[in-house]
């Protein structure tokens, strides 16, 4: 899987990554985020400037790679579900030990929420959203770091073709705004027009 | 097919290493402790027994005539009577006397026996003769039997006035001898008795015997169900008038039931073990579904896997219980522990498998069963009627030790299965609080206790439960403490208190009071007399001294009362005769009135205490010990020893600090067992921990993904932990104070005789709670295995649950 591979993905730009299921869309977000190691070859990952070769990092120097320069959308399990909308957009800037007081990290959070159209559930508990609540409160929190990739593996999968829109919508419009590199796992056709390009894998040879 | 399925079930277990092993570990620990508890008793129970002479060992109550006066056609009345079909639960019948006299200077308590009619009794082959025991002709029993002989324990063995045929086991200062030699030795008419033993035989009686069997002590906890009654008879139990033996057995009910939470708790870790191996099976017990097994194989193949841990934990439990009793008997019991028997050996195979059976139906019921109706029913009907019968057993007393316990056990109920629904209602409070100033991580682990109470709540039971009863043990042990210094500083108001041995004390004692008189600095001196009594055919200990100014303060009553109408009582005895300060009783034929109840702690029956001017003071009553108040009490004392060395001259503070000492030994077992209960909710609790770890392994991955670290993760863990202590605290404490208040005031009453002012110690409430915090803290924080591969020994049961 994954053999005699070759990806570079600009700033900025959107990439969309299709294949059938099994191709290993999943595994090369998992790749790219440094979760899953690479038999052979390296990624390199340079934000800021500062070039980063996972292989090279340990998994705590990956880990802090991660938490400050990445934001993850999830299909499934994208909330903790312990913690209500603010809370979990809040929480990403708590890890990224942003000097903020209370009132900065409520003003970040509330400007994200408004611009995902859910600052109404703020103070609501995944269970009590519905799916496309969930999924734009997932982009609000990938966002409120202004990370330098996005990786959503599936994010319109579990969602009616209007909330598919919406999230798509919010995705692609950040990548834009914010100069974020957007890597999307999908099956979405829809969702893939909306890419500056798209890679899709083959599916396993018999 | 069996085979390779019973195969596919233990490489499972292979794979299951840490959950196999915490589940092995409770349920062996909790049998370990219930085996230990069963040896000490056994050995216990045999000493206990020896409280009581042989010859009245077989009966079940004794017989006294209405009008007192017990004589040769009184028993032959009855007896013809009881031969010609009355009282067709009555087994047995026999004369006896049971009186004290003095022989040679020493107080000796002769019974008299049918010695013809006992001549095959057990209680002969308890001889115990070593070679230099009796002075005069001592010819062995069995060939040289002589119905008329005199037998003694060893104490008596130095007597020679007597033509000693044996020494036996009996309690200290007890002759047997034939009726006839008896009556000679107490100078009475040929025709007196003392009065009757009788052995009655009902189903009642033998369940409990065979319950005796099982749990030592089991017949103390249950109230008075048979009581006979024969018209112008009184009749007395065994346990009456022989309340050393209730007295131990009582104490031998409450070991038991405190290492039945052991198991209890044991029951808590197991459940959670076979409930997330069930849901792993599950796939498999399908796919065998699938090729044509049938689906209550599956209930069997899965109740057998538990059977195998419960099997495995039984023969652990042995080992374990056989050495923890070695080690406890050294700590506080004399003796070498009992050989495992079939009784124990059953008991813990019962026990483990027991357990582990139980949970796995539970499981099973839960799983495949739902909710149903009647279920739903059943369930709180046995909680409405567990209740019920707690509130009833603690109300009345009638009920007994049985009552009080299962008081306890309501509590212990009612506390565990308000968990759930108690962290449901918290989670809905916490909704309406901010959580401004509190960081994103440290939320998460607060409130994965509450937002999951399903997963946790079994496993804080184990942890409620066990902090519970070590808050209820520990206030109730603080409060006797309290009670028993207190009492301890009202009654050794003397420097120095002067005993004899058992035979020829009252000479020397009254050698000493000479001494005494000579010595300047000597305050004041106290004489007390000892002997025995019996009100409505029970027996009690007389005490009698001079009821002074100083003398009364050391009971803690007042002085203006008529001195020679005017009787102290101890609890024990108001208790078991239902008397009260102010009753008015009639004891040989002279009214006199209870001015004060006093507290007994460590009297093991009833006791009249008498100002010497009384008339019911015996003549020959003798001197027992004597009390000294004095400046010099070192001087006093080695004089005294140096010229009566028989007597043992004991200072107050070193009695004091004796009696404290024994009173902390005596807790031992009680604390050990307490904190192999804690040991095993630990267990149970991490086993907890680590299912709602793998439950929450969708999040996990989520924080992961976010860039969550190792250490951020051990701080969620940590924040977890705590809030599990902290929520464990919230339900144990009012658990816990529950228990302390019944165990002072309704078991202690009951099992004993005496109360205890419950005092809520600090330390009694908080070190539980700390202990119990540690628990948690170790439970959520300590991981066996990889963390990032899950390998937990739960580890792939959750997969694709969420």
């Amino acid at each position: 899987m994954l053999a005699q591979f070759d990806l570079q993905v600009e700033r900025g730009e959107a990439l969309v990554i299709t294949g059938p299921s099994g191709s290993g869309k999943s595994t090369l977000l998992n790749i790219l985020a440094g979760t899953v190691e690479v038999d052979t070859g390296s990624i390199e990952f340079n934000p800021d400037d500062d070039l980063q070769t996972w292989h090279e990092l340990s998994m705590a120097q990956r880990t802090q790679v991660r938490r400050s320069h990445i934001g993850y959308v999830h299909q499934f399990f994208n909330l903790i579900p312990t913690l209500t909308v603010a809370e979990n957009v809040r929480l990403v800037l708590e890890l990224n030990r942003r000097r903020l007081d209370a009132g900065e990290f409520a003003d970040i959070a509330a400007d994200l929420l408004q611009r995902c159209g859910i600052s109404h559930r703020r103070d609501a508990f995944p269970e009590q959203l519905s799916g496309g609540e969930q999924q734009r409160t997932a982009v609000a929190r990938a966002l409120a770091h202004r990370p330098a990739l996005i990786l959503a593996d599936e994010p319109t999968g579990n969602l009616d073709r209007r909330n598919a829109e919406q999230v798509a919508d919010l995705l692609f419009e950040a990548c834009r705004a914010f100069q974020t590199t957007l890597v999307v796992a999908t099956h979405s056709e829809e969702v893939a027009a909306r890419a500056d390009r798209v890679l899709n894998l083959p599916g396993l040879q018999e | 097919m069996h085979y390779l399925i019973v195969l596919s079930l233990f490489r499972f277990l292979g794979r299951s290493k840490v959950s196999l092993g915490m589940a092995v570990l409770g349920v062996a620990i909790a049998t370990g402790s219930i085996v230990s508890v069963h040896l000490i008793s056994v050995r216990v129970g045999e000493q206990l027994d020896g409280l009581v002479p042989g010859p009245l060992h077989s009966y079940s109550h004794f017989l006294y005539p209405a009008d007192d006066d017990m004589n040769v056609q009184k028993y032959a009345q009855l007896r013809r009577a009881w031969r010609s079909g009355e009282q067709p639960l009555l087994t047995d019948l026999t004369p006896v006397i049971d009186e004290r006299v003095r022989i040679e200077e020493a107080w000796v308590r002769v019974i008299g026996v049918d010695l013809i009619g006992l001549r095959n009794a057990d209680w002969l082959d308890d001889e115990v003769q070593p070679p230099d025991a009796g002075k005069k002709e001592v010819p062995q029993l069995g060939g040289d039997f002589t119905w008329n002989g005199v037998w003694v324990d060893k104490s008596l063995a130095g007597l020679t006035s007597q033509p000693i045929n044996g020494l036996l086991n009996l309690p200290p200062g007890v002759l047997v001898t034939d009726i006839s030699r008896a009556q000679s030795l107490l100078g009475w008419p040929a025709g007196r008795l003392s009065y009757l033993a009788a052995k009655f035989s009902t189903p009642s009686g033998q369940f409990t015997a065979m319950m005796d069997q099982l749990v030592p002590g089991f017949s103390a906890g249950l109230p008075d169900v048979f009581d006979p009654t024969l018209r112008d008879w009184r009749v007395v139990p065994l346990d009456e008038a022989h309340p050393g033996t209730g007295f131990g057995k009582s104490i031998l009910f409450n070991v038991s039931a405190l290492a039945i939470l052991s198991l209890v708790v044991a029951w808590f870790l197991i459940y959670q073990v076979a409930s997330s191996w069930l849901r792993r099976l599950a796939f498999l017990f399908d796919r065998l579904h699938t090729l044509g097994v049938p689906a209550q194989a599956g209930s069997f193949y899965y109740l057998f896997l538990l059977g195998v841990i419960g099997f495995i934990a039984a023969l652990i439990g042995l080992a374990l219980g056989a050495w923890g009793s070695q080690w406890l008997l050294g700590v506080r019991v004399d003796g070498a522990p009992a050989a495992l028997d079939i009784w124990v050996v059953g008991k813990a195979f019962v026990c483990a498998v027991g357990v582990a059976l139980v949970s796995g139906v539970s499981c099973w019921v839960r799983q495949y069963g739902g909710v149903t109706h009647i279920g739903f029913v059943l369930f709180w009907g046995a909680i409405g009627l567990l209740v019920v019968l707690g509130v009833a057993g603690t109300v009345f007393s009638q009920t007994g030790l049985m009552g009080g316990f299962l008081g306890i056990g309501a509590v212990a109920v009612l506390g565990v299965v308000s968990i759930a629904p108690g962290l449901r209602w918290i989670q809905r409070r916490l909704r309406w609080f901010g959580s401004d100033g509190v960081s994103g991580i440290s939320l998460i682990g607060f409130r994965e206790v509450f937002w999951f109470p399903r997963d946790l709540s079994i496993a804080l039971a184990g942890l409620v439960l066990a902090i519970g009863t070590a808050i209820g043990i520990g206030l109730m042990v603080e409060s006797f403490r309290y009670d028993f210094e207190r009492f301890l500083d009202q009654r050794l108001a003397y420097n120095l208190n002067i005993e004899g041995s058992v035979q020829g004390s009252d000479t020397a004692l009254r050698d000493s009071l000479a001494i005494l008189d000579r010595e300047p600095d000597v305050q004041f001196v106290s004489m007390y007399y000892e002997g025995v009594g019996r009100f409505r055919g029970a027996p009690f200990e007389l005490r009698a001294t001079s009821f002074t100014e100083f003398e009364l303060s050391r009971y803690g009553v007042g002085s203006e009362f008529n001195l020679t109408r005017s009787i102290l009582v101890n609890e024990q005895f108001a208790r078991q005769h239902q008397l009260v300060v102010g009753s008015v009783i009639e004891i040989q034929s002279q009214t006199s009135e209870i001015v004060g109840v006093v507290k007994g702690f460590g009297d093991t029956q009833g006791r009249v205490l008498i100002d010497v001017a009384h008339p019911i003071m015996p003549a020959n009553l003798p001197l027992a010990s004597v009390g000294v108040v004095t400046a010099s009490g070192s001087e006093v004392a080695a004089e005294l020893q140096q010229a009566l060395p028989s007597l043992s001259v004991t200072n107050a503070q070193a009695l004091r600090q004796v009696a404290l000492q024994t009173f902390d030994q005596t807790f031992v077992i009680t604390s050990v067992l307490t904190t192999i209960a804690m040991v095993v909710a630990g267990v149970g609790l991490y086993v907890g921990v680590t299912s709602l770890r793998l439950n929450r392994r969708g999040s996990t991955t989520l924080l992961r993904s976010l860039g969550i670290k190792r250490l951020e993760n051990l701080w969620i863990d940590l924040h977890r932990s705590l809030v599990m202590g902290l929520v464990s605290m919230v339900f144990a404490l009012p658990v816990g104070i529950l228990f302390g208040w019944m165990l002072c005031t309704i078991v202690n009453p009951r099992a004993f005789g005496w109360s205890i002012t419950m005092f809520m110690s600090v330390p009694a409430l908080i070190y539980p709670c700390l202990w119990g915090l540690l628990a948690a803290i170790l439970a959520g924080v300590i991981r066996l295995g990889s963390a990032e591969e899950g390998a937990v020994g739960l580890s792939q049961e959750y997969a694709g649950v969420r």
